[in-house]
C-alpha cells in the first residue's frame, strides 16, 4: 500500500510538474485616463485708439493681441462685457467714456468660439486682436477732444 | 427602476450644462481724442463793395461767402485777424468788430478808407467760438462795417482792397 501511495505520489508530481511547464497565466489591466478641458491665464493686452476727429476715415486701435492657450482639440466658448453690454456673435458694440464728454461709441469684435490647440509648445489662439477696437468715422469726426476709457472682460467659458 | 432612470437622466443633462470652470481676464479700451480744426470754406465780400459817400448811417457789409471751420467738439477757440493795409495785426475778432482795418486805393495809396471787421459768430462777445465737431461747420459771421464820416471823406475811386488774415487759435 505503501508502495503504491509513492507511485502516485510520484505520477501527481509529474503530472503538475507537466503542466506548469507549458500552461500560459494572462490577465489584463485597465488605465484609464481623463483629460480635463482647460485654459491657463489669458494674456491680456490694453488696446489704444488714437482719434483724430478730422480723420476721413474709421479708426482702428494699436497695441497687442489678447491671447489663451487651451486644451488641444476641445472646443471652448468666449463672451465679452462690458457693464451692461455683452458681446454677440463675435462683436461687442460698447461706449468709450469720459467724465462730463458725450460717449463714443466703439465696437470690440473677438473670438467667440475656438478650439484648443493644447499647451507647451502649442500656438496660442488669439481672443481679441490688436486692430480689434474702432470707431466710425462720424463717431470720430463728433467726439470731443479728450480721454476716454472702456474695460471690458474677456472670458473663456469650458 | 423606471422612476429612478429617468431622475437620473434629468440631473445628468442639468450637470453637463454646467460650465466645467472659465478664465477671465480684463482689457480696456482707450482712446484719446485729439484738438484740431479745420477751415472748411474761405469768406468772402461782393466785389467790389458800393459804399455810398452821402449816407449818414454807418454801412455794414454782409459777407457773399462765410467763413467756415470745423473743430472738435466743445473746443473753445479764438479767431486772431490782421489787416494787409490797416495796423491790426493779429487782434481778437469779436462781434463789436475789428478797428484799425484799412480799404487802399492801389492806384493811389495813400487813399484809404478804414472799416471794421466783425465776427458775429463767436459764443458770448468776447471773441471765444465753441468748436461744433468735425460734422458740423460753424460759421464765423463775418462782416464789415464803415462808418458814416469814413465814408463821407472817402475819395472815389475804384480799386480799394484789403487782405484779411484770419487765423484760429485753440
Amino acid at each position: 500500500m505503501k508502495k503504491l501511495m509513492a507511485v502516485l505520489a510520484a505520477m501527481a508530481f509529474v503530472v503538475v510538474m507537466a503542466g506548469g511547464a507549458w500552461a500560459d497565466v494572462s490577465g489584463t489591466v485597465n488605465v484609464n485616463a481623463t483629460v480635463s478641458g482647460k485654459c491657463n491665464a489669458i494674456t491680456a493686452n490694453d488696446l489704444t485708439l488714437a482719434i483724430d476727429p478730422a480723420t476721413a476715415s474709421d479708426v482702428t486701435s494699436t497695441g497687442a493681441d489678447t491671447t489663451v492657450k487651451c486644451t488641444n482639440n476641445k472646443d471652448f466658448t468666449v463672451t465679452a462685457v462690458s457693464g451692461t453690454n455683452v458681446g454677440a456673435s463675435g462683436t461687442l458694440s460698447s461706449t468709450l467714456k469720459s467724465a462730463g464728454k458725450t460717449d463714443i461709441p466703439y465696437t470690440l469684435t473677438y473670438t467667440s468660439s475656438f478650439t484648443g490647440a493644447g499647451f507647451g509648445a502649442a500656438a496660442a489662439t488669439t481672443l481679441v486682436t490688436a486692430t480689434a477696437a474702432k470707431v466710425t468715422t462720424a463717431d470720430a469726426n463728433a467726439a470731443e477732444a479728450g480721454s476716454y476709457t472702456d474695460a471690458v472682460l474677456i472670458t473663456v467659458v469650458y | 427602476m423606471a422612476a429612478l432612470a429617468a431622475m437620473s437622466l434629468i440631473a445628468g443633462s442639468v450637470f453637463a450644462a454646467t460650465p466645467a470652470g472659465f478664465t477671465s481676464a480684463e482689457i480696456k479700451v482707450n482712446a484719446q481724442v485729439g484738438v484740431s480744426c479745420q477751415e472748411i470754406q474761405k469768406g468772402s465780400f461782393p466785389s467790389p463793395l458800393l459804399i455810398d459817400t452821402q449816407t449818414a448811417a454807418e454801412q455794414t457789409f454782409p459777407n457773399s461767402a462765410d467763413e467756415l471751420v470745423r473743430c472738435t467738439k466743445g473746443t473753445v477757440f479764438t479767431v486772431k485777424i490782421s489787416s494787409a493795409n490797416g495796423t491790426a495785426l493779429d487782434e481778437t475778432c469779436t462781434s463789436g468788430g475789428v478797428g484799425d482795418m484799412a480799404l487802399q486805393s492801389s492806384s493811389w495809396p495813400s487813399d484809404v478808407i478804414s472799416y471794421t471787421f466783425t465776427c458775429g459768430g463767436d459764443t458770448d462777445g468776447n471773441g471765444r467760438f465753441t468748436g461744433a465737431g468735425y460734422n458740423t461747420n460753424k460759421a464765423l459771421g463775418i462782416g464789415i462795417k464803415i462808418a458814416a464820416a469814413d465814408a463821407q471823406a472817402a475819395i472815389a475811386h475804384n480799386d480799394y482792397s484789403d487782405t484779411v488774415t484770419l487765423t484760429i487759435t485753440y
